[in-house]
């Protein structure tokens, strides 16, 4: 029995310097992209846009950076394809839905899209390695969510 | 066969219950895309915020009810304490119950998986430090190796079940780190935490199905789980590419997904070396199901979350497929082709340990589980058609959404179709199970009980042996006829003496 247990003592000592190892690599990297200047400062308005977006639930359709449904298209540049203007009159005067003759989205208060919308602009001005790529073929001079 | 082994079929048999309200709730949601109109009860938002929360909960209930399963038989051991087993299912039945009850109702914390309200997923990961509790103190009671491998891949899974939850319990005001956290759960709990609870309950159930050596697999496993480690934490940064980090996620991500197909292959190899042909039609009904349902975890395992990953982690290509139904079909082939199927296949073993499964019901499951591998194959297909056409008409040539929409709504048909097969078959496997079970309801509820006193398996053998006498009964026959004319001639020999 015991030199059984000797003989298994080496995989078990490799597999669990894997898990250390491999959690330490990771909490540090996780770490090095919070750090420093990495992360900008959330505006107060965009905390509450984020608020309203979630207590909404649009992550069921819609995407921010490309996470979640993907009925409604993506939202992590919204703000440069719409503008305040575009944004506030679609949330708060919400057309139908792709493919409803009845269906309508959301509908938001003014003050609800307000936030919405500086959290918008705040999720635009993050340097996510510009994903969306713009399209390759580009037929219309703002493609996009509509 | 130890207590804790009985209190846990009722952890399989919630597990079976929620498979089937799944393929219930999904087609719904899948219904309710594609007609808008029709005036769906459940507000799509909250259907799949329902649909998202089962697909975690359902095969964690079950694997956690696997372990107190096979722990237990791999430690050789009663848990520490019985009474904590029936406690934490009632506490993750009550979790769960509330947080399907507030989605409904409309409270959601409005992060994806994570939809639940903050006191829940408090409650959640009560349960999961149950569960590491009562793991630990029966590991270090144990006489058995402490290095025995299925014990340290079902306890170090449980561990990092905890580690990865916790960061998910509040959620933070900049949108970066909201997902950095997100994917603790979302991929390190798929593709770590129940990969490792996963290969030790699918070693300790081979080990006891096909009798194989216990030394035979012992350094597979330990190579398997050590690749699950390595390859599964940091390639969460295939999830990480573009959500605001430095861009040498890039590179890590990329990387160390390329390496997850490593440790599906270990395991599909660690799988066939325990398996002979011949021991295959020896199985019993309900080994045969099992074995076929491990078989489809496999499938999955291989192309589903294995090669479709493995091509979609790749920076430059996921910059494209990324955000698509592409997406969608991996997570469905991955969480439910791999996790599910496994899930499945320890339940059902474990609920006909002392239940018999009847002929009739037997055929049921074959074609249950067929229906399900057609419909989760038709479902990916489907999405992967949606998902790639979505590439081409919004990434490539530029078209709004909703002109998307329109184009791929022929595959989402194929979807719901697929999703259609799948609902028939896991309402049929979970009828079957269900109805098999129900005669002995009560007594799995009681934290006394106890189903019978003898195993199915030996019940099963018994009859092939029984089976084996009468084929050769009719050889004996004429044998036994010649002894009977030859006795009595001897007995009237004896008398005329």
């Amino acid at each position: 029995m015991f030199s059984k247990e000797s003989a298994m003592q080496l995989p078990l000592k490799i597999f669990l310097a894997t898990v250390v190892l491999s959690l330490a690599l990771f909490f540090f990297v996780i770490y090095d992209s919070m750090a420093g200047n990495n992360l900008q400062n959330v505006p107060s308005e965009a905390v509450k846009g984020k608020m309203v977006f979630q207590k909404r639930a649009c992550i069921e359709c819609h995407t921010v950076f490309g996470n979640g449904g993907y009925y409604g298209g993506d939202l992590t540049k919204a703000y440069e394809k719409f503008g305040s203007n575009g944004l506030r009159e679609y949330l708060t005067q919400p057309p139908l839905l792709s493919g409803a003759k009845k269906k309508r989205h959301i509908y938001l208060s003014n003050e609800e899209a307000e936030e919405i919308t500086a959290y918008f602009r705040f999720l635009q001005s993050i340097p996510n390695m510009d994903w969306p790529p713009r399209p390759v073929y580009d037929k219309k001079e703002e493609p996009g969510v509509k | 066969m130890f207590r804790s082994q009985h209190l846990s079929y009722k952890y399989a048999l919630f597990a079976y219950f929620l498979f089937g309200l799944q393929g219930l709730v999904a087609s719904g949601g899948a219904i309710d895309l594609l007609f808008p109109d029709l005036g769906n009860p459940i507000p799509f938002a909250s259907g799949r915020a329902f649909h998202l929360n089962v697909s975690i909960y359902w095969p964690l209930i079950g694997m956690i009810g696997a372990m107190y399963f096979f722990f237990c038989q791999e430690a050789e051991r009663e848990f520490y304490s019985l009474k904590l087993i029936t406690i934490n299912f009632w506490m993750l039945a009550g979790t769960l119950g509330l947080i399907l009850g507030s989605l409904l109702l409309g409270f959601n914390e409005g992060r994806e998986y994570l939809e639940a309200i903050w006191p829940l997923k408090l409650a959640t990961a009560a349960c999961t430090i149950l569960l590491c509790f009562n793991l630990l103190t029966t590991y270090l009671a144990s006489d058995m190796p402490r290095s025995r491998a299925t014990l340290i891949s079902m306890v170090t899974g449980s561990v990092t079940l905890i580690i990865f939850y916790v960061p998910n319990i509040v959620s933070y005001a900049h949108p970066t780190v909201d997902e950095i956290a997100k994917f603790m759960v979302v991929h390190i709990w798929e593709e770590m935490s129940l990969e490792l609870i996963g290969t030790g309950v699918l070693a300790a159930l081979l080990i006891q199905v096909t009798k194989v050596k216990r030394q035979a697999v012992e350094t597979a496993i330990y190579l398997d789980i050590t690749f699950a480690v390595l390859a599964g934490i940091i390639a969460t940064g295939h999830h990480y590419y573009w959500i605001g980090v430095p861009s040498y996620w890039l590179w890590l991500g990329g990387t160390f997904s390329a390496m997850q197909v490593l440790p599906a292959i270990v395991l599909l190899y660690t799988t066939v070396k325990s398996i002979t042909f011949k021991g295959i039609f020896d199985l019993s009904y309900r080994d045969k199901i099992t074995m076929f349902l491990i078989g489809s975890s496999m499938f999955y395992h291989i192309f589903g979350a294995g090669f479709l990953g493995f091509l979609m982690a790749y920076p430059p290509l996921n910059r494209y497929v990324h955000g698509t139904y592409i997406t969608s079909a991996h997570s469905h082939l991955a969480l439910f082709g791999v996790f599910g199927f496994l899930v499945l296949a320890v339940c059902f073993h474990i609920l006909f340990t002392e239940i018999m499964l009847g002929k009739k019901m037997y055929r049921w499951c074959w074609g249950a589980i067929i229906s399900l591998n057609a419909g989760l194959l038709t479902m990916g297909l489907g999405l992967l058609i949606a998902g790639g056409l979505q590439v081409y008409f919004w990434r490539v040539i530029g078209l709004s959404i909703g002109e998307t929409n329109e184009f791929i709504r022929p595959y989402l048909f194929i979807r719901a179709f697929g999703g259609f097969l799948y609902a028939i078959g896991s309402l049929t496997l979970t009828f079957v199970v269900i109805k098999s079970i129900w005669p002995k309801i009560q007594v799995i509820f009681q934290s006394e009980g106890r189903l019978s006193i003898v195993k199915c398996d030996d019940l099963h053998r018994m009859h092939g042996l029984v089976e084996e006498l009468l084929q050769e009964e009719k050889k004996i026959e004429p044998l036994l006829k010649r002894i009977q004319v030859l006795y009595q001639r001897l007995l009237l020999f004896d008398k005329e003496k």
